[in-house]
């Protein structure tokens, strides 16, 4: 069977690293963005992707600015995103969520939360 | 800013620092706020901006090697590795303050962090000297610096009755 694919964007290494251990270990495939407009161009690239995974503040292109650039330009990618980020301000997770966001995640973040929280969003049962 | 406000800010920094660390398995002691150039600061440093209505500055973060090794979400251990990781790190520390500081009307943008390298560091400004905070650990000292300026009106708020944010490590679907 072929794992499910879902891009992780994040402009620091070691964020991506930690997300990627948790899902590779969790039987995923990953695909590595390093800013929102690398992102942007790793999603449309990957239209099969199950789901999404970014960071909020970013260089270049923040992950807001993503979400809505992709809601724009390419409405026909119709791809849960989660927000992972060390923003916890509820008036941003409002915007995100208005934004067609399907989740956040404030970091530091325990890997299994964000595996169950993957898990339901694409659908797998554990 | 009230003398009250910049030492309630003081307490918040100190008590991020302290829970952040502990979250990642390191317990510290604070050490003390010092008015010191030079004290205890790693050859490697992360730098993060904030910038809002009613406060701006940086937060400079320093951590010893075995404090980085140890802690690394991913087991690395090469420089490159440790200069990430202790950008994210500044990057986690402000993000809490910033949560904080969210619940007493306070709200800052936040840049992303950089890391740099110097065989010797030493802060100065022109008016006084940067209070810098500094915790014991079984891995060595952390510093960090916390270099804010408060618009003279504006002041801490009561804390907010429902909550403005959400806490570390908290996942809500939608």
């Amino acid at each position: 069977m072929t794992s499910k694919k879902i891009v992780v964007v994040d402009d620091s290494r070691t964020a991506r690293q930690q997300v990627i251990m948790a899902l590779a270990d969790a039987g995923y495939d990953v695909i590595e963005g390093v800013d929102g407009r690398d992102g942007l161009s790793k999603i449309v690239s990957n239209p099969d992707a199950a789901l999404i995974i970014c960071d909020v503040n970013m260089p270049i292109m923040n992950g807001l600015e993503m979400l809505n650039a992709l809601k724009a330009d390419h409405p026909a990618i119709q791809v849960p995103i989660i927000m992972v980020t060390t923003e916890a301000q509820l008036e941003l997770v409002q915007q995100a969520k208005a934004a067609g966001a399907r989740g956040w995640i404030v970091k530091p973040f325990k890997p299994h939360m964000l595996v169950a929280a993957v898990r339901k969003l694409v659908g797998d049962t554990l | 800013m009230r003398h009250e406000d910049w030492n309630q800010l003081n307490a918040i920094v100190i008590e991020s620092v302290t829970s952040l660390l502990a979250s990642s398995g390191v317990e510290t002691v604070y050490a003390g706020c010092a008015e010191d150039r030079v004290r205890g600061w790693a050859d490697t440093i992360s730098i993060i901006g904030f910038g809002g209505d009613k406060l701006r500055g940086s937060l400079v973060l320093s951590a010893p090697d075995g404090l980085l090794v140890r802690t690394h979400p991913a087991r690395g251990t090469s420089e490159e590795d440790l200069a990430d990781w202790l950008s994210e790190l500044a990057n986690l520390l402000l993000g809490q303050i910033k949560a904080r500081l969210s619940g007493l009307g306070v709200s800052f943008v936040m840049s992303t962090p950089i890391t740099l390298s110097a065989t010797t560091l030493r802060f100065r400004r022109f008016k006084g000297l940067p209070v810098m905070h500094a915790f014991d650990s079984d891995e060595g000292t952390v510093v960090v610096m916390f270099e804010a300026i408060g618009d003279d009106s504006a002041q801490l708020a009561a804390p907010a009755e429902e909550p403005v944010s959400l806490d570390a490590g908290e996942v809500i679907l939608f």
